[in-house]
């Protein structure tokens, strides 16, 4: 590693998210068994699998809120795992949209789009207000500034979150779930939000979901979890002409075999 | 075989009454029910018939359904329970001694991770201030008047009831000795070594701890102490340094209060129960209370505080699940404040006057 500065700054090329075999899990239950994936500039990466497929632990030990087994996570050319100073300029680069957008309840909106900067030693006003209202603006949410989380609906809360996960100018976003609660509509809404920001902030976005639209509307590229094993890894298209049934049944919306309800056989006598 | 034949009607009557007659019977004979006249079944009626069948599948008989009707058939299926739950072999217990000795090394590990905690609290109140991590400005400030000058009423107005009924009880007592003047003594010397502090720990245990562990552990539900960490905060400086300081501040104070409050109620009962003479009531009052009293009340009303708010945020940061478990650990976090204030007090009496 030559200058970690010019690299976190420049790192165009290489991919900004690079997980090598990571294996991760709670207490002796082991749930990611081996999974690696790359993460281009602007590309938008879902990663979906039914429940218990290690979704979830993935971003998890990814965002640093986990500890992993084993493996490697570099975040724009830096080992998370070996701290130091410019992990953490790395880990400054990743945004999260949390499923319930998880706003600061006992800060209002402002407050929240500002708390990151507020953490980088930064005081929440002057140009720190500028910087978090331009935020607002660009999720539509100029008029919330002063409100509190809870007088918000869920799909405001989830663009406040959205703004908070931006102030910071990331190069990664992470969303979990992020139509969990939304009526299509605002699911929709919230989608197109994404796909515009990739576009003029060449973000690259991370889903965690399993709402098909999104994944549609959204995903170029898929990584498919099962049981904690990568099933697929590869675009969208490839996935529906040549993937594995399992994946084409969950697109066409089938149910998993495993999923289907058994009947209960009775001994019928003539 | 015994053959049973089924009514046209298993109506919700038939359920409630042969239904479990059918289920007792099932248990214990090979039963074969005649189906083919049901016109229409029940949904309780339908549940008793698979209750019957998995009952003699458990217990080793046949039940069998000859020549059942469409409707049967239909109703049976619309209903189906799904299969037996399959029973997981049980784990063997591993040997007694390695049965104790993992409960040591558990409760060695509490005692270990709460050291470790309480640890990570003082030196957090000093990142704070140092500003090497960072709070919310003002986290403090917010903090003090919610845990701390919010609770004053309360304080006062408990702590003076209390100051009033003991003086009047006791002032009887010392009465009927004649000795009505020392109920300023006593009233001092219970209410700065004892009762102020202990009380204002007591409510502040309820009314604070409570609040404080209901605000971590919502958070902690909502995902908003992860999102706080993947920001780059410390939980111990974001959030508990702020109570911790707020708590271990305004306490004191609270108990100083406290204790001048309920020593002042004890004054209205000597001035208008025993007639004493508020300048003689004072005067005693200072030859019996001593500075170092005074000290005592700050020193022990700190170490209460500590306890209060490291429970309560111990607590309330190690909830997991819904917002059931917030309700559960509020409860826990009044309990062990109150448990732990009590024992903490007790071992500064021991300590001090033994």
């Amino acid at each position: 590693m030559t200058d970690a500065k010019a690299n976190v700054g420049t790192a165009s090329a290489g991919p900004v998210l690079s997980v090598r075999d990571l294996r991760a899990g709670y207490g002796e239950r082991e749930i990611l068994k081996k999974v690696s994936v790359d993460v281009a500039p602007g590309e938008i990466r879902v990663v979906l699998g039914g429940s218990g497929s290690g979704k979830s632990t993935f971003l998890r030990n990814v965002l640093g809120l986990e500890t992993p087994w084993s493996g490697e996570i570099r975040v724009l050319g830096e080992d998370l795992a070996a701290g130091g100073v410019a992990a953490d300029r790395a880990r400054n680069h990743l945004g999260v949209l949390f499923q319930q957008g998880a706003l600061v309840t006992s800060l209002t909106v402002g407050q929240n789009v500002m708390l990151p900067l507020v953490l980088d030693g930064i005081r929440p006003d002057g140009a720190a207000e500028e910087i978090a209202r331009a935020r607002l603006s660009r999720v539509r949410l100029s008029h919330a500034w002063g409100l509190y989380p809870g007088e918000l609906s869920g799909g405001m809360r989830k663009r406040a979150a959205l703004a908070r996960a931006l102030v910071r100018e990331p190069r990664i976003l992470f969303c979990d779930e992020p139509s969990a609660g939304l009526d299509p509509l605002t699911s929709r809404e919230l989608d197109e939000l994404l796909l515009e920001l990739r576009d003029t902030l060449g973000l690259s976005i991370v889903l965690v979901t399993h709402e098909l639209d999104s994944i549609r509307a959204l995903a170029e590229k898929i990584l498919y979890l099962h049981l904690g094993d990568v099933l697929f890894d590869g675009t969208l298209q490839d996935a529906l002409d040549q993937g594995p049934d399992r994946i084409r049944d969950f697109f066409a919306r089938r149910l998993d075999p495993a999923d289907a309800i058994v009947p209960t056989t009775w001994e019928i006598l003539p | 075989m015994i053959e049973i034949p089924l009514p046209a009607h298993l109506d919700r009557a038939w359920a409630l009454n042969e239904g479990r007659g059918l289920v007792d019977r099932a248990m214990r004979d090979d039963l074969v029910l005649v189906g083919d006249r049901v016109e229409d079944v029940d949904a309780l009626a339908a549940g008793a018939l698979h209750h019957a069948r998995r009952q003699a599948g458990l217990h080793g008989k046949r039940l069998a359904l000859r020549a059942p009707s469409e409707r049967l058939r239909q109703r049976l299926e619309a209903l189906d329970p799904g299969p037996d739950a399959p029973v997981s072999p049980a784990r063997p217990l591993p040997p007694f001694l390695e049965r104790q000795g993992n409960l040591v090394w558990r409760q060695l590990d509490v005692i270990v991770e709460s050291a470790r905690f309480a640890l990570e609290m003082i030196l957090a109140v000093g990142h704070m201030a140092r500003g090497t991590d960072r709070t919310w400005p003002g986290a403090t400030w917010r903090q003090l008047h919610e845990l701390g000058t919010t609770a004053l009423p309360v304080v006062l107005l408990l702590t003076g009831l209390i100051g009033l009924t003991l003086a009047l009880l006791m002032g009887q007592q010392l009465a009927t000795y004649g000795a009505s003047i020392h109920l300023a003594t006593l009233m001092g010397v219970a209410f700065t070594r004892e009762v102020g502090p202990l009380l204002t720990a007591v409510i502040l245990a309820g009314r604070s701890g409570s609040a404080i562990t209901a605000e971590l552990a919502s958070m902690k539900v909502q995902e908003e102490v992860d999102a706080l960490r993947t920001m780059g905060a410390r939980e111990a400086t974001f959030l508990v340094a702020p109570r911790l300081l707020a708590m271990m501040v305004s306490m004191p104070i609270l108990a100083l209060f406290a204790s001048a409050c309920g020593i002042f109620a004890g004054m209205l009962i000597a001035v208008f129960q025993l007639g004493l003479s508020p300048d003689i009531y004072l005067q005693i009052l200072s030859e019996a209370v001593v500075a170092e009293d005074i000290f005592w009340i700050f020193a022990k009303s700190a170490v209460f505080a500590f306890i209060i708010v490291f429970l309560a945020c111990r607590i309330g940061l190690s909830v997991h699940g819904g917002s059931d478990a917030v309700g559960r650990a509020t409860t826990r976090t009044v309990v062990a404040g109150i448990f732990w204030t009590i024992i903490a007090d007790c071992a500064f009496a021991l300590a001090l006057y033994l």
